[in-house]
């Protein structure tokens, strides 16, 4: 084996430390190591780049208080010519060495026609969207790719992803949507992993014409209960004091699901001395020993209490143009 | 069903060999698709597995950081 000098061995370890952690692709906790699910996925993944690209994305926009701004700044980005991102990418990760040195009046010029047709396509200010660019397309992670560096195919598929999720909440009723039709024109998208991030988001943000009986009571974080367990969206009747615990599945509900609920439930009873909690239970498919454990505890809960289950369906059609 | 989730968590936890080739396997894709500031070779990966389980087992991970500011 050859040895690193120290300098290189210090600053290579560091570079790629950080970007494993960064991904989440290994957990470090009481200086223990572990590769996480997200870890083992990744080596899995047919197209790695594309995997790393979308998770970085995905984690970009759950961070945003500008989602809307961000998702136009890659619809935007993704319509244009190879020479105007090769310009942006060159204005946006400037400061980064060798680069600087083909920075050009044009490039400028591309990154201020990119601001102002993003601005154009979400109704904000330059400054705002500026910003909020700057940051959706830098890289801010050391050593690793930049969704702004995918190849077009991939970025554009991720944004159809998104698309197609904002789409589907804004125009769909997730409970009674026929999913399963199939016909000439329509394509089918698979949402795999963008879902167990984005699914939250899309909800929180559409939740007013999914729930039009409740308002979320959390201030758009996950609510701490007492006992340091933490809700994934909390949520009040509007016209009584009802409080609804929402627990999110991504996939198949485990009927460790169902505890989780209930255990959410009861803690808010005691620390909101009431006994008018409701829950729901959002996942992908309701499995047979939590549909099972459902019909047992749903006669027995106190008066006011109720538990519901939404499933929804990853696979989703759409139509392109 | 039991056995098989049972064989599902264990699988998260590798232990220190088979980490040292995780490790090596995961930053060999980073490395691939990456392109990261500082290209090592095969063997200097194999190096940097080994290096990120001794900086996470000693906690050295301050003084690896530490050494990297003061060369900054």
């Amino acid at each position: 084996m050859t040895r690193m000098n120290k300098t290189k061995l210090y600053d290579a370890t560091f570079e790629r430390l950080t970007a494993l952690k960064s991904y989440k692709l290994i957990s470090v906790k009481k200086r223990r190591l572990r590769v996480t699910e997200r870890g083992f996925n990744f080596l899995k993944h047919d197209n790695k780049q594309y995997y790393l690209g979308k998770i970085l994305l995905t984690d970009k926009y759950r961070r945003t208080q500008h989602p809307d701004v961000f998702l136009a700044c890659y619809r935007e980005f993704v319509t244009l010519s190879d020479e105007k991102r090769a310009s942006i990418r060159k204005f946006i990760l400037r400061g980064r060495g060798d680069e600087d040195e083909d920075l050009s009046e044009g490039d400028s010029t591309s990154y201020r026609e990119f601001i102002a047709n993003v601005a154009g396509r979400c109704g904000k200010a330059d400054d705002i969207v500026g910003r909020i660019c700057d940051q959706a397309l830098r890289n801010v992670i050391v050593g690793t790719i930049a969704p702004i560096d995918l190849p077009v195919e991939g970025l554009s598929q991720i944004v159809a992803e998104f698309d197609a999720l904002e789409e589907f909440f804004l125009t769909s009723d997730p409970i009674k949507a026929d999913l399963g039709v199939n016909s000439e024109g329509v394509k089918t998208l698979v949402i795999e992993n963008m879902l167990e991030l984005h699914l939250e988001d899309v909800i929180r943000r559409n939740f007013h014409q999914l729930f039009p009986d409740l308002e979320i009571v959390d201030k758009n974080q996950h609510y701490r209960t007492r006992d340091g367990t933490y809700i994934d969206i909390f949520c009040k009747h509007k016209q009584d004091d009802k409080y609804t615990v929402i627990e999110l599945k991504r996939d198949k509900s485990p009927s460790s699901a169902l505890i989780q609920l209930l255990d959410y439930m009861n803690q808010i009873m005691k620390e909101f001395n009431t006994d008018k909690v409701t829950g729901i239970l959002i996942c992908k498919e309701i499995d047979r020993r939590t549909k099972s454990a459902l019909g047992a505890i749903q006669g027995n809960m106190p008066e006011g209490s109720n538990i519901s289950v939404i499933e929804f369906n990853l696979k989703m059609e759409y139509s392109c143009m | 069903m039991t056995k098989e989730r049972i064989c599902g968590v264990v699988r998260m936890v590798i232990d220190f060999e088979k980490n040292e080739e995780i490790i090596f396997q995961l930053i060999s894709e980073l490395e691939v698709i990456g392109g990261f500031d500082v290209p090592t070779t095969v063997d200097e990966r194999r190096e940097i597995a080994s290096f990120i389980l001794k900086v996470i087992d000693e906690d050295l991970e301050e003084t690896l950081v530490e050494e990297i500011d003061a060369w900054i």
